[in-house]
């Protein structure tokens, strides 16, 4: 079967340099836009891939690079299978009392940052010198 | 076609796997899609429009082109699915199969161009019927029919670590280390399945750099999850989750402070019938021959600038594969580079396969025959996770995509998260490890500080 010498700059929804420069044309000048128009940044990559050619081709046809912003990223930024979804816990353990026993025990262990002693008031503990 | 195996990968024992009903000879743990391409299996997939021949490009699971069915489990990257052996893997979203699919008939019929906002919409008697048509061929890959039984398992509660440091490249490797020298529990999570990032192909530095830091953060007791790429970051009343998905499920984890290191992600230009199979990443390309004895193509043409260029073509002359020609990087994007670049990629031809490029400069144009282009484009930042945590990013002009805003430490506008290496902009492995450093010893600083603060809280409040 012969193709058509195509530029793709959205891989997921077969979307050309072509089709940018005519929503360009039609005044879709920004990203959001565009997204929302041809559907780019919606396939499996979510934008991984085309998100950048993209505004390469809007930066070649005069649009400013302040005018620039990507879409919103939504996680999850890889496909989960939905199952792995259902098994998180709804209800963890709170951080506090969770954080507060793991502090308590490696304050047991003796552990500290750069041998000082947990608890001392030390400003300077951790920091650069 | 020439892709072929020029030397097993080490210590890897030889399996079968078979796809879209054939048998095929692979290697333990190798990506599915070098084993296929040793055996001369360049087209993976199809693109879901115009059903174009898709192969392996960017080798990181991001662009989506080669997707499979593996094991019954659809929407699987044929570059970063493991071998294993007996496994079953078949094309996606084809009537046929990957290789000769009718539907590529669309990008026949179409070659101006399908505007799915006006096409069949609007006239009675056709609408219903292309409707039902266009519902059954979209939607990617089959549902397994097995039902999952993994939600059955234990809840895992979150994993609690003062540092988090999301990609194993020079800048997570270098932050991790620094962090785990300042006191912190270190947790470092790597999407792909080993740690090393851009030094894995050795185009920057020997791949044996990447082995050595990995052992030495093993042995300084930083924990490391290959397999686990971070997907989503949360923050709720003040506590940052990150969920981090491993092939077993979700792994919540809350640290203290997280340093950001994702790296970027690739493309292989901008010119007509850039998405030719055969046409592919240049890390990619370097880590099928350095990492898996694969040799993608006899007759390579490169797209890099130095220092990149000169190692693609020590890498395949050593392979026994001199590049045919080499080309700067701003030639495979000259439609949309930013000034006049000195040569043009005019067009890639081939049917299924790149067989040659047309390339013109001053002294005119010239045809090319190759089996192989590849493209060392500069990574755009994988900034998703830094925006789910609260970070600015802006325009970067050099990869076309955005970068996160880090100060000179690698703080974010994300309190306790910081961000180092080409997520923040274009790097060196040198630079990215500096920034790593840097990053890494803030990072510790603040969840160190958190840590006393905890303290000192339930001390007060044990007290009163």
């Amino acid at each position: 079967m012969p193709r058509s010498p195509r530029t793709i700059v959205c891989s997921c929804e077969d979307l050309t340099v072509e089709d940018i420069v005519q929503c360009i044309d039609k005044g879709y000048r920004d990203i959001e836009s565009i997204k929302r128009y041809t559907g780019f940044g919606t396939g499996i990559c979510q934008g991984k891939a085309c998100l950048h050619l993209v505004a390469r081709v809007l930066r070649s046809r005069g649009i400013k690079e302040s005018d620039l912003a990507p879409f919103t990223a939504r996680p999850p930024h890889r496909p989960v299978a939905l199952g792995m979804y259902a098994e998180l816990s709804v209800n963890p353990p709170p951080m506090n009392a969770e954080a507060a026993n793991k502090a308590d025990a490696r304050k047991d262990e003796g552990f500290a940052g750069k041998d000082t002693g947990p608890g001392e008031e030390d400003p300077s503990v951790g920091r650069e010198e | 076609m020439t892709a072929r195996r020029i030397r097993p990968p080490k210590q890897r024992r030889e399996i079968t796997i078979e796809h879209d009903g054939k048998r095929y000879p692979a290697y333990e743990g190798e990506p599915l899609a070098a084993a296929l391409m040793a055996s001369g299996v360049t087209v993976l997939g199809r693109s879901s429009k115009y059903h174009r021949p898709r192969g392996a490009s960017c080798g990181t699971g991001d662009c989506g082109n080669c997707l499979v069915q593996v094991d019954g489990m659809p929407n699987r990257c044929a570059c970063t699915t493991p071998c294993h052996d007996e496994m079953v893997s078949e094309s996606q979203n084809v009537i046929g199969s990957a290789e000769n699919d009718l539907l590529a008939m669309t990008d026949w019929m179409f070659p101006r161009g399908l505007d799915h906002h006006e096409m069949f919409t609007g006239l009675p008697l056709v609408q219903p019927v292309a409707q039902r048509i266009i519902r059954k061929l979209s939607g990617l890959g089959v549902l397994a029919r097995t039902a999952d039984s993994s939600a059955e398992r234990e809840p895992r509660p979150p994993t609690i670590v003062d540092v988090l440091v999301v990609g194993a490249g020079a800048s997570g490797l270098a932050a991790a280390e620094v962090a785990r020298e300042a006191g912190a529990e270190v947790l470092l999570v790597e999407a792909l399945n080993e740690p090393g990032g851009r030094r894995l192909g050795g185009l920057h530095c020997s791949p044996s750099d990447a082995k050595t830091a990995t052992r030495k953060l093993l042995e300084m007791g930083v924990d490391i999850w290959p397999d686990s790429g971070a997907v989503q970051i949360d923050r709720t009343q003040g506590v940052l989750e990150v969920l981090i998905l491993r092939p077993e499920g979700l792994f919540p984890v809350r640290p203290r402070a997280t340093v950001l290191c994702c790296g970027g992600y690739v493309s292989t230009g901008v010119f007509p019938n850039n998405d030719l199979p055969g046409i592919m990443a240049a890390e990619w390309a370097a880590r099928l021959i350095t990492k898996w004895g694969m040799l993608p193509g006899e007759r390579p043409v490169i797209c890099a600038d130095e220092p990149i260029a000169k190692a693609l073509r020590e890498l395949f002359v050593k392979a026994g594969a001199p590049p045919v020609r080499v080309l700067p990087i701003s030639a495979a994007y000259a439609d949309v580079w930013p000034g006049n670049p000195p040569e043009k990629l005019v067009t890639a031809l081939g049917g299924k396969h790149v067989e040659r490029v047309i390339v013109e400069n001053a002294a005119g144009t010239e045809v090319v025959d190759c089996d192989l282009v590849v493209v060392a484009s500069p990574p755009a930042p994988a900034f998703e996770l830094a925006l789910d945590a609260g970070a600015h990013v802006a325009y970067e002009e050099q990869s076309g995509g955005f970068a996160v805003r880090a100060g000179p430490e690698g703080g974010t506008a994300a309190e306790n998260v910081f961000a180092a290496g080409t997520l923040v902009g274009p790097c060196t492995v040198e630079e990215a490890h500096a920034g790593g450093r840097t990053a890494g010893e803030a990072a510790a600083t603040a969840a160190l500080t958190l840590l006393q603060e905890s303290y000192h809280s339930r001390e007060n409040r044990d007290a009163s």
